[in-house]
């Protein structure tokens, strides 16, 4: 067969395109364990309280070592229940020190959710049945706020919740 | 009698000329001109690879 030495390079140029995004790949899910945020970890949507991360106790923040934190998210429509402070107030606000290991876990009771700390990485969707997570270190300083962006109703505008990241 | 030899003669000596025109136009074909093809192929891959390394750099600055 015959080639262009034109298309020998752009043929050369592709494939080997085509091989380091399949190394890269690879090496994200199979190495780093890179998985998407709901990858079949199943909960009843009607009893979420069963499984320990979702019991209204371990909601919202939880301090599980010097620089790592876990946020666990009751997800309706149209609230991010992120649990009660010592007085029994509703938490909306998180305060997370800079640099700590943040996991997000988050379940939905009734439909699919957004789960987006706008202007970070941190963003999934969130399904009833399905825990999605997670994890992430959050390095800038500032405060984010935290929005639902699948539309889910008439509230969806409504729900939303803050994370402020400290020095 | 003479006259048709002739004749045939011409039409043959054309056929073959005509042969050869066809086998010049071939080579062409191959030796095509990919100098315009080539150039769009490599704006697109820089088109996809600057895309692509925006999107990685965003990625690693959030």
């Amino acid at each position: 067969m015959h080639l262009h030495k034109y298309e020998k390079i752009w043929l050369t140029l592709g494939i080997s395109a085509l091989v380091i995004f399949l190394i890269v790949l690879g090496y994200g899910a199979f190495y780093k364990g890179t998985h998407p945020q709901s990858h079949g970890v199943t909960i009843d949507p009607n009893n979420i309280e069963a499984n320990d991360a979702f019991k209204p106790e371990n909601l919202g923040l939880t301090q599980v070592a010097d620089d790592k934190y876990i946020v666990n998210i009751a997800v309706s429509a149209f609230n991010y229940n992120l649990g009660k402070d010592k007085d029994g107030n509703v938490v909306k606000h998180i305060r997370i020190p800079k640099g700590s290991t943040v996991l997000f876990q988050a379940t939905s009771k009734d439909v699919v959710h957004g789960f987006n700390v706008a202007g970070t990485n941190v963003n999934m969707m969130v399904e009833p049945g399905y825990i999605s997570s997670l994890e992430t270190v959050m390095n800038k300083p500032g405060t984010y706020t935290i929005v639902c962006n699948e539309y889910c109703g008439s509230g969806h505008h409504l729900m939303y919740a803050t994370l402020e990241v400290y020095e | 009698m003479m006259k048709v030899q002739e004749l045939i003669r011409r039409k043959r000596r054309l056929i073959l000329m005509q042969n050869d025109e066809k086998k010049k136009a071939n080579t062409d074909k191959e030796k095509s001109d990919l100098k315009g093809t080539f150039i769009s192929v490599m704006i697109l891959g820089a088109f996809l690879v600057i895309s692509w390394i925006g999107a990685f750099t965003l990625f690693l600055s959030r």
